[in-house]
C-alpha cells in the first residue's frame, strides 16, 4: 500500500511539472514568441549570474564549515611532503577556478543578446592562444615533476637503518610479519600456508632466516622516528595498505609483492594528545574494493618509543616455535603432564 | 537545372511524388518492424540508441540513489527498500554484497552504455550522414547490427541483476583475481560471468558501430567536402571512432581471458593465491596483466566519453558567437 502511494505521488508530480510547462508554452503563444524569447533570454543571463554568486558564497562557507577537520596533521615526514604538493595543487587550481568561472558567467551576463548590439568577427589571436596553452602547460609539468619525485622516494630505497616489516591482506583482516633479530624475512611459499599447522603465512622452514621471524595478526607495532620499509602482499584478491594519517598507500598484489618506506613522526600517545581524541589510534584501512567484508577491514598502527618497541617485541614467540612446540627451549623443562595438556587444549 | 528542382520536389513532398519508377526500387512495403524496429535508417538508430541510453541512465541514476541513501545514512533503516529488494535490503538496510553490486553495475550501465553508447550512438549515427552529406551510413545493415548488440548487452547486463547470487559486485573496473575466484564473494559468481558477456557482446556493438563512421566519414562525403571543410563534431566523432576500434579489442581480449580463468582453470591472471583457506594451483599469472588491458581501453574512454561533446559544443558556441574555430 505504502509502495502505491510512493509510486502514486512520483506520478502525479510528474503530471505536475508537465501541466505546468504545457501552461507556459500557452501563454507564450498568447504574447508573441520574439517577446518571449527576449524574455526568457534576460532571465537567463540573469540567473547565470545570480548562480555565480551563490555558488561562491557556498564555497565559502563550505571552506568555513570544514576548515581543519579533513585530514589532520600528517605523521610521518613524507606525508608533510604528500600535504605541500595536495596544498600547492589546490591553490593552483582555484585561482584557476575563480578566474574561469568569473569569466564564463560574467560574460555571459554582460553580453547577452541586445538589439543594440551584432557580435563581431574575431577569428584569431596568436597571443591568446599561446598564453592559454603555455601557462597550463608549465603548471602541470610543476605539478606532475612534484609528484613524479615524491614517488620514487616512497617507492625506492630505504635507508640502511630502516626496520622490515611484511604486510599480507587478506579476506578480511590484515597479518604482518618482523624479521626478528637478524633482520631478514625469511623466505615463503603460498603453497605452504596451513594456520591449523601454525603456518599462516607461508614460510619454509628449511630456511634457517625463517627461524626468528615473529607472525601478528590486525596489530602493527612500529618505532617513532625510525624509517620502516613494508614489504606488501595479499593472499587471495587485492587489498590495498592505506595509511591515512601517515598518507602512505599502496596496492596489495598477490603474487607480486611491492614496498614502500616512511618514518612515523609522532608516537600514539603523542598524536591522542595532539589531537585531543584519547580514543585515537593510527588506521590501517583496505582502500581496493576487496569483497563482502571490505568496508570492515581495518587494521591498528601502533606507533611507540624504543624501548616499548622492544618489550612488545620479546612478548612475542617466533613463529617457528609456534609452529614446532617441540623445539621450544623454554618448554624443555616443563613437566610431560602439562605438555600433553596444552596438546589436549590445541 | 530541371534535375536540381526535381531533387527540391523530391524532398519537399516527401517520398511519394517525384520519379515514380525509382521509387518502385526504393520503397517496397515497410512493415512496423522493418520501420521502427529492425530498422537500417540511420536516423531510426540514432533515436534507438537514444532512448536505450536514457532507459539505462534512469535505471544507473536510481542504483546511484540507492547506494547514496546507505552512505548518508549508514545507521537509518528505511522499511521501504525490504519490500522492494527483500533480503538484499534486510532490515530496511542495503547489505554490504548488494551495495557492492549497485556500485559495480551503476558504473558500468553510466560509463559504457549511457556515455559511450547512448552518446556516441545517438549522435555519431544521427548526425554523420546529415553532416557529410550522405544518404545512410556505408553499412547500414552493420549498422542496425550494432544497435542490437548493444541491445542484447543490455539485456544480459539487466538479467544479471536478477540472478539469486546477485550482480557482479567487483567494481566497475572488475579487476581479477576477485572477479576471477568464485570462492572469493557471491558477487563473483553467475553475476560475473553475465557482466563479461554483456561488456564482450557491448564491445562487438561498439566495434560495428566505429567501423561504420570511419568508413561513412572516409568514404561518403558529398562533392566538394575534403576533410578540412567538415563539420567540427564530424572529426570529434570521426577521432572517438579511431579511439574505440584501437583500444575496444583490447578490453574485449581482457575480459576473455579473464572468462577462461573463471571457467577453463587457465592462469593468465592468477598467481599464488590462498583464498578461503583453499590454496589454488594458478601459478605464473599477474593480476597487473588485467589491469593494463583494461586501462589500455579505461584512458581513451574518458575521451571517447568526452570528444562528441566538445565537438558538438564548439560548434554550436563558434556558429552563435561568429567565432570560427580554425
Amino acid at each position: 500500500m505504502q509502495v502505491l502511494f510512493i509510486i502514486a505521488i512520483l506520478v502525479l508530480a510528474f503530471v505536475i511539472i508537465f501541466q505546468i510547462s504545457k501552461a507556459s508554452e500557452y501563454v507564450a503563444v498568447l504574447r508573441g514568441w520574439e517577446r518571449t524569447r527576449k524574455q526568457t533570454n534576460r532571465i537567463n543571463a540573469f540567473m547565470l549570474l545570480a548562480f555565480l554568486v551563490l555558488g561562491l558564497i557556498g564555497v565559502y562557507l563550505c571552506n568555513e564549515k570544514f576548515k581543519g577537520r579533513i585530514l589532520g596533521e600528517p605523521a610521518s615526514d613524507h606525508g608533510v611532503l604528500v600535504d605541500r604538493m595536495l596544498y600547492v595543487t589546490i591553490a593552483v587550481t582555484f585561482v584557476v577556478f575563480l578566474i574561469t568561472q568569473i569569466a564564463l558567467f560574467w560574460f555571459s551576463y554582460k553580453y547577452q543578446e541586445s538589439d543594440d548590439r551584432k557580435a563581431f568577427f574575431y577569428p584569431h589571436n596568436n597571443t591568446l592562444e599561446l598564453i592559454w596553452t603555455v601557462i597550463p602547460a608549465i603548471a602541470l609539468t610543476v605539478l606532475v615533476g612534484f609528484g613524479i619525485v615524491y614517488w620514487f622516494r616512497i617507492t625506492g630505497d630505504a635507508p640502511k637503518d630502516a626496520m622490515q616489516v611484511e604486510v599480507v591482506g587478506k579476506q578480511f583482516g590484515w597479518e604482518f610479519r618482523y624479521p626478528g633479530a637478524d633482520g631478514i624475512l625469511g623466505k615463503k611459499y603460498f603453497k605452504n600456508v596451513d594456520p591449523a599447522a601454525g603456518n599462516p603465512a607461508g614460510q619454509i622452514w628449511e630456511d634457517s632466516t625463517n627461524k626468528d621471524d615473529i607472525f601478528v595478526e590486525q596489530e602493527m607495532h612500529l618505532v617513532v622516528g625510525k624509517p620502516v620499509k613494508l614489504v606488501i602482499g595479499a593472499k587471495d584478491v587485492i587489498h590495498d595498505v592505506g595509511l591515512v594519517h601517515f598518507r602512505m598507500k599502496m596496492d596489495a598484489v598477490p603474487g607480486t609483492p611491492t614496498t614502500m618506506w616512511f618514518t612515523p613522526k609522532y608516537t600514539t600517545k603523542e598524536m591522542k594528545e595532539k589531537t585531543g581524541n584519547p580514543d585515537f589510534v593510527y588506521e590501517l584501512s583496505c582502500d581496493q574494493m576487496c569483497g563482502k567484508g571490505h568496508w570492515s577491514m581495518r587494521g591498528v598502527v601502533v606507533v611507540e618509543t624504543q624501548a616499548e618497541f622492544d618489550a612488545w617485541l620479546a612478548s612475542k614467540k617466533p613463529q617457528y616455535l609456534v609452529a614446532n612446540p617441540d623445539k621450544d627451549p623454554s618448554k624443555k623443562n616443563e613437566t610431560p603432564a602439562a605438555t600433553t595438556n596444552a596438546v589436549a587444549i590445541n | 537545372m530541371s534535375e536540381v528542382l526535381n531533387q527540391q520536389a523530391a524532398v519537399t513532398d516527401g517520398a511519394h511524388v517525384a520519379h515514380p519508377h525509382e521509387q518502385a526500387h526504393e520503397h517496397h512495403h515497410e512493415t512496423f518492424v522493418s520501420k521502427y524496429i529492425f530498422s537500417m535508417d540511420h536516423k531510426t538508430i540514432g533515436k534507438q540508441f537514444l532512448i536505450t541510453g536514457i532507459v539505462w541512465a534512469i535505471i544507473g541514476g536510481l542504483f546511484s540513489v540507492l547506494f547514496r541513501l546507505q552512505l548518508g545514512y549508514p545507521e537509518e533503516s528505511f522499511p521501504i527498500l525490504e519490500t522492494f529488494f527483500g533480503e538484499w535490503a534486510k532490515g530496511g538496510q542495503i547489505q554490504p554484497e548488494f551495495y557492492y553490486g549497485l556500485v559495480t553495475i551503476h558504473g558500468t550501465v553510466l560509463v559504457f552504455f549511457v556515455l559511450t553508447a547512448g552518446l556516441s550512438g545517438t549522435f555519431a549515427n544521427l548526425l554523420i550522414p546529415l553532416q557529410v552529406g550522405a544518404r545512410d551510413m556505408a553499412s547500414p545493415f552493420m549498422n542496425m547490427l550494432s544497435y542490437w548488440f548493444f541491445f542484447l548487452a543490455g539485456v544480459v547486463m539487466l538479467s544479471s541483476i536478477f540472478v539469486h547470487t546477485g550482480p557482479a559486485s567487483g567494481g566497475w573496473t572488475m579487476y581479477p583475481p576477485l572477479s576471477a575466484l568464485r570462492q572469493a564473494g557471491d558477487g563473483q559468481k553467475l553475476g560475473a560471468d553475465l557482466w563479461l558477456v554483456s561488456m564482450a557482446l557491448f564491445i562487438i556493438s561498439s566495434l560495428l558501430g566505429g567501423l561504420n563512421y570511419i568508413a561513412t566519414i572516409l568514404n561518403m562525403r558529398t562533392k566538394g567536402m575534403s576533410m578540412t571543410r567538415m563539420p567540427l563534431p564530424i572529426w570529434a566523432m570521426f577521432f572517438t571512432a579511431i579511439l574505440g576500434v584501437l583500444s575496444f579489442p583490447v578490453l574485449l581480449s581482457g575480459a576473455i581471458l579473464l572468462l577462461f580463468d573463471r571457467n577453463l582453470g587457465t592462469s593468465f591472471y592468477l598467481s599464488d593465491i590462498v583464498v578461503n583457506g583453499e590454496i589454488l594451483p594458478n601459478e605464473g599469472g599477474s593480476a597487473i596483466l588485467y589491469q593494463h588491458l583494461f586501462w589500455f581501453l579505461g584512458h581513451p574512454e574518458v575521451y571517447i566519453i568526452l570528444l562528441p561533446a566538445m565537438g558538438m559544443v564548439s560548434e554550436i558556441l563558434s556558429v552563435n558567437s561568429r567565432k570560427p574555430i580554425f
